[in-house]
């Protein structure tokens, strides 16, 4: 199993960091590769559909504030994922002041019938039901997942984003583990992840 | 059904281990974190573009003049049109990308970085060390006219998308909710195909606009000062 930001070698990442301070774009680009699948993952679990919109506000703020950023690749994640959750809970605030309108989850379904498309389509969306499934947890215990298994955080790190002690972190992810172990175990092993329970996505907070 | 099918809960040393990528634990959750973490795809990195263009925004070089052209730009590129996009243009049009892209570190620490050359990516710049490019994920001629040119090169590979097929099947086409931002953009189905020719033109043409990024939000969420120590 992957954890897709954690195992990189920090060195590539503090490197990149600080060429990107000084304007490098294609060090911004690393940072960007290395670190947007797991935050767009994350943002999904804390906002659903909107995440991508989310995300593009929080790299907007990433790419005006890096120069002032200062520290290394294990800093820059998680100030980066900072920024990120910060900008979801604002959007949440957001939301809450309006009527939500129901968006559609799946586009998968109308793309063309190529089948490597099909291929491509049915993984993503094994990926997005995980998410989607993660997501229905209480939001302390999503979150906490989400940023140990998606983000590959340390418990110390998640509780520095989420302003909680590494031991409530790691307390919430396992009361989240087992309540998505024993939710999978009630459902038929067919339809475990086949089906988005939540298809918007959206956290119960 | 529920109680008898129920394992015995694993123990907080077990989740750690389970969320730290173990796969000692219930097969059903061990699958669900898998898939959670599953490589990158290519489209998940559909907002390259829209990111590298807001980053040679901020940069202090860059006069500040054209941030309402920027903001309608970002506008239509919201990332959500961007990954229909990539989805659109992996699928339909080209296709040649590898399909599941290399995550970052993901379980193999010491290889090369992911790649995908988006079209906005192919304009001159130079991959860097230790990133080699995944090419042809995306690849829209667009000339390096500009930094629009290259912002809404993600659009235009809609656009390119967009003809691929309808050239074969045209009524079909717009039905796809693939090509429902293009329609939006567009302002109408029967304005597709003027949008993209003025799309083309534009990216073409367009001089290049720097801009500074918009002041309009305050920033609360910026953690400065963040220790270099990781913990």
């Amino acid at each position: 199993m992957m954890a897709p930001v954690k195992a990189q070698p920090p060195a590539d990442m503090s490197s990149a960091v600080a060429r990107a301070r000084h304007g490098d774009e294609e060090a911004f680009r690393i940072l960007y590769r290395l670190l947007q699948p797991g935050l767009l993952r994350y943002l999904t679990g804390l906002v659903g559909v909107d995440a991508e919109d989310v995300a593009a506000e929080a790299w907007e703020q990433i790419a005006r504030d890096i120069r002032s950023f200062q520290g290394d690749g294990d800093g820059f994640r998680r100030w980066a994922v900072t920024i990120a959750r910060h900008r979801a809970l604002d959007h949440l605030r957001r939301q809450r002041r309006r009527p939500s309108v129901a968006a559609p989850s799946e586009t998968f379904a109308d793309l063309p019938a190529d089948e490597d498309t099909e291929a491509r389509a049915v993984d993503a969306l094994g990926t997005r039901a995980a998410i989607a499934m993660i997501a229905t947890l209480p939001r302390d215990q999503a979150e906490a997942v989400l940023l140990r298994a998606v983000m590959g955080l340390d418990a110390a790190t998640a509780g520095q984003i989420l302003g909680k002690r590494p031991g409530a972190v790691r307390m919430a992810a396992h009361r989240g583990l087992q309540t998505l172990a024993r939710r999978l175990l009630d459902q038929a092993p067919a339809a475990t992840l086949a089906a988005t329970p939540d298809p918007d996505g959206r956290l119960r907070a | 059904m529920g109680t008898e099918r129920l394992r015995p809960p694993f123990d907080a040393a077990a989740a750690e281990s389970l969320l730290d990528g173990g796969r000692d634990g219930p097969p059903e959750l061990v699958e669900l974190l898998a898939r959670a973490s599953a490589p990158a795809r290519p489209t998940e990195l559909a907002g390259e573009a829209a990111a590298l263009a807001a980053f040679r925004a901020a940069q202090p070089a860059t006069p500040g003049r054209g941030a309402a052209r920027r903001r309608v730009i970002t506008r239509l590129l919201t990332v959500k049109a961007a990954t229909i996009a990539a989805f659109a243009v992996g699928g339909v049009a080209i296709a040649a990308g590898t399909g599941v892209l290399p995550t970052p570190g993901g379980d193999r620490p010491s290889g090369p970085g992911p790649g995908v050359a988006t079209s906005g990516a192919a304009t001159g710049t130079r991959p860097a060390a230790g990133a080699p490019r995944t090419t042809a994920a995306l690849t829209t001629a667009q000339p390096p006219a500009s930094h629009a040119a290259t912002a809404a090169a993600s659009l235009a590979g809609l656009c390119q998308a967009y003809t691929t097929v309808a050239g074969k099947n045209p009524e079909k086409a717009l039905e796809n909710r693939s090509f429902a931002a293009l329609v939006t953009a567009a302002g109408g189905a029967d304005r597709v195909d003027d949008f993209c020719a003025r799309l083309t033109t534009a990216a073409a043409t367009a001089p290049s606009p720097k801009v500074k990024s918009s002041p309009a939000r305050p920033t609360p969420a910026h953690p400065t000062g963040a220790p270099a120590k990781p913990e």
